[in-house]
């Protein structure tokens, strides 16, 4: 039993030196940004219920709308027990995220569709739910969850020796190099992920529109290129449509350098154009003023802005259903 | 629950506590707090399903009381618990097969029929259990123990956690006289138990987890693959199920131990076996015997004829393969082992050859294992391939096709031979036997385990056996 012991003993202090270590030389952690192909797929798994309103799109989504907080609010509102589900991905491709609900939805009959519009999730990224994993389970979902919570106290953790080896050559090379990371996810009860970020240096996370003027500056350069991957998008949205989905197009609330950076792109990559060909019921929540105090970061919102922007989405949604605008299905679930 | 997860050591280790508490193990309260246990490691995947485990448990309760109660009697008996048993494993197992036969045959003919239950769930570990509850009326039967009255220790025979969901199984004979004794806690047995579940972590997590992603690139892409791709795609998977299955194993003998339970092992170094009898001597060792005692030796073994011990064997086979799902690909698996072993008793009957010199001997015996092992690997390929036309195109793609490597890496050739020599040194050295009586060795291969483990843990994936 001592030789296990002393055994267990030495292999921690080995991973502990490591562990510092690679933390000395600037390494960084390496957790997700936000919700995992594995905590969507859960997600939609435990969401069987009828009807339900997904709401899609990348990461604007993933922290800026609570789907337990607006399941609340739009059930109070409206007589039917909805349930809203958040699929949002960081850098998530609204074609994929679509693509996977339609062909995985757990219930027979369609739903509603909620997409937010962002350029990038539209031509961008690429981000999907992943294939599907088979015989999902609760332990699967904790045992994640648990790792995930493990990789922001231990970086190298499930690293492998490739990548230290890598690293600590590169720290050889060139020395001690500044990086940016998430550090920590906060996963909040109303079912939106917040997230902290910062510098290896200690210095905290400026926010910063330059990765957007990049991407932007790419989507203007090769324009034919990413409109053909908007077209990928009206396809999957009108399929989706023809399969009884009623989809809806909003815009959550943005900084105004953000805005004004977005407002630059060509007529194709923008909200406005994507609500008229595909017919769809469009809200700019930019131009409402019940969202010109709702606290925002200058791309996501913050948390107190997405426990308001779930509420007004639940009224305004509530709204649509009473007006009859986007679902005559449910008459028939009514 | 699975043994590879984080969730199943919160969970075990206060009933550890509570198991260790106290002085007496086997008292009726431990005993209960241990079904309680394995009822809810179950009950994780579907608490529905222990509904059959308790049925199981019940019949085969009643059914042992019966055959020692009214010996005269005794056949009926046998006959309830093996009809409710197999009926309860048939219908699980093999209700979708016949549905869907039974379906597209009425078709066929123009008659329009579907089957009126929707697909029926499989489920987890029924095929073992199912074999575990029918040693102990077997051996019951046959008078080789006594029936119990406690039905609180039948019980915990059939529900036992570590070997419950994909074995061993363990004989009614081996495990109702431990639930008995009271053996000291001794640290040793729990030592020993601790390096047997590291080392199922590491052939699970580290070797058949981390080679998972390229077996199913070559199987998804077999129809890409040249003839040195399909050998490795064989020995590959049965890279992966070695590591997978007797991880599971192991994990389940270290449980045991720690708890105070010998379990026997279920692996022997498959891969080092000189010919194929001396293969199911070393593989799945739990039910190739059962299979041998209950019912090679029941249709009259190798005592009625040599036609007749073909026969049987071909049987004997045929129904392990089909034990593991109905699929014309098990039944293919089977069928290729069931020609081997009959093809290898032939050979010895007819050419008794021997050699006196030592060095042919072993050159001999080197050829034998090689050969064992190759032909072996072919009838892993029926045994993954996800369809009829995939297995026989890779199997016919062993022998016809581009000699050349288009889908595989030196990698996946590297990680065959280091486990074919291992599996090959294993012959003359237990590895578990060597950590048993030595120290250093011990310290080194836990320390060794468990940064593999830390480091190189591959993306999990379910136990294979859990789909049987």
């Amino acid at each position: 039993m001592r030789s296990i012991l002393y055994a267990v003993l030495v292999a921690s202090l080995f991973m502990v030196v490591l562990e510092f270590c690679y933390r000395y030389t600037g390494g960084v952690p390496s957790i997700s940004p936000g919700k995992t192909h594995l905590e969507f797929q859960w997600k939609m798994k435990n969401s069987n219920e009828s009807p339900l309103i997904y709401l899609v799109g990348d990461s604007r989504v993933d922290m800026g709308f609570g789907d337990r907080l607006f399941t609340e609010k739009f059930n109070e509102l409206h007589g039917v027990k909805f349930k809203a589900v958040n699929a949002g991905l960081p850098a998530g491709s609204v074609s994929d995220i679509v693509t996977y609900i339609v062909g995985n939805h757990p219930n027979d009959k369609p739903g509603v569709i909620v997409i937010n519009f962002t350029p990038a999730s539209f031509c961008f990224f690429s981000e999907s739910p992943g294939v599907p994993i088979p015989n999902l389970k609760m332990q699967d979902f904790v045992d994640h969850r648990i790792k995930n919570y493990l990789l922001e106290i231990l970086y190298t953790n499930g690293t492998g020796l490739r990548m230290l080896f890598r690293h600590f050559q590169d720290y050889m090379k060139n020395g001690y190099r500044k990086r940016f990371a998430w550090y920590s996810r906060t996963l909040f009860p109303e079912g939106f992920i917040g997230l902290s970020g910062g510098y290896n240096d200690g210095s905290k996370m400026i926010t910063d529109i330059s990765p957007y003027q990049k991407m932007f500056s790419r989507i203007r350069s090769k324009s034919n290129y990413y409109m053909k991957r908007m077209d990928r998008a009206y396809n999957v949205i009108r399929e989706a449509k023809n399969s009884g989905w009623a989809v809806i197009l909003i815009r959550m609330p943005i900084g105004k350098k953000l805005l004004e950076l977005e407002s630059g792109l060509p007529g194709g990559f923008k909200a406005e154009r994507v609500a008229y060909e595909l017919s769809l019921e469009y809200i700019d929540y930019n131009s409402d003023p019940r969202t010109r105090y709702v606290p925002r970061g200058e791309s996501h919102l913050k948390p107190a802005g997405a426990r308001e922007m779930s509420g007004i989405l639940a009224h305004d949604m509530s709204r649509l259903l009473e007006n009859r605008k986007i679902y005559s299905e449910l008459d028939n679930v009514e | 629950m699975v043994f590879n997860s984080t969730l199943f050591f919160i969970t075990l280790a206060p009933f550890l506590l509570f198991y260790f508490s106290g002085r007496t193990r086997r008292s009726a309260v431990k005993k209960t707090g241990l079904l309680i246990y394995s009822y809810f490691f179950y009950g994780m995947w579907n608490p529905v399903f222990l509904l059959l485990i308790m049925i199981s448990t019940i019949t085969d309760y009643l059914a042992a009381l019966g055959i020692v109660a009214y010996p005269g009697r005794k056949k009926v008996f046998i006959t309830g618990s093996l009809v409710i048993n197999l009926g309860l494993l048939g219908f699980f197992k093999y209700y979708n097969f016949f549905a869907d036969t039974m379906a597209l045959l009425l078709n066929s003919i123009g008659i329009e029929w579907s089957p009126s239950l929707t697909k029926i769930l499989l489920p987890v570990g029924i095929s073992f259990y199912t074999f575990q509850t029918l040693s102990y009326t077997i051996e019951v039967y046959r008078g080789r123990i006594s029936a119990e009255n406690n039905l609180l220790d039948v019980a915990v025979f059939v529900a036992f956690f570590p070997q419950l969901v994909a074995g061993p199984i363990v004989r009614a004979s081996d495990f109702l006289p431990q639930l008995v004794k009271e053996p000291p806690i001794c640290q040793n047995k729990i030592a020993d138990g601790i390096f047997f579940i590291l080392a199922g972590l590491f052939l699970k997590d580290v070797i058949a987890d981390n080679i998972a992603p390229n077996v199913n690139y070559l199987f998804q892409n077999w129809k890409s693959n040249a003839i040195m791709d399909n050998w490795i795609a064989g020995m590959l998977f049965g890279v992966q199920i070695y590591g997978d299955f007797n991880g599971y194993s192991l994990i389940a003998i270290g449980l045991g131990r720690i708890l105070g339970f010998d379990i026997q092992q279920n692996f022997d170094a498959p891969y080092g076996a000189a010919g194929f009898a001396d293969f199911w001597r070393k593989w799945h060792i739990s039910l190739s015997t059962w299979l041998r005692d209950y019912l090679y030796i029941s249709l009259g073994g190798n005592r009625r004829g040599t036609a007749r011990t073909y026969w049987n064997l071909m049987i004997t086979m045929l129904i392990g393969g089909l034990w593991h799902g109905v699929n014309f690909m098990f039944i293919i698996w089977g069928g290729l082992h069931g020609v081997y072993l009959c093809g290898e008793r032939l050979i010895r009957r007819v050419a008794h050859i021997s050699f006196g010199n030592r060095a042919v001997q072993r050159m001999f015996l080197a050829l034998g294992i090689v050969f064992t092992y190759l032909t072996v690997s072919i009838t892993w390929i029926p045994f993954r391939a996800e369809s009829a036309e995939q297995g026989i195109e890779m199997m016919k793609g062993l022998f016809w096709g581009n000699f050349d490597f288009q889908n595989s890496c030196l990698f996946d050739c590297v990680i065959i031979v280091v486990v074919f020599l291992c599996q090959c040194v294993s012959r003359h050295y237990d590895f578990f036997v060597l950590v048993e009586r030595n120290n250093t060795l011990r310290f080194t291969a836990v320390t060794v385990i468990l940064f593999c483990l830390y480091f190189f843990s591959g993306k999990r994936t379910d136990f294979i056996y859990f789909q049987f």
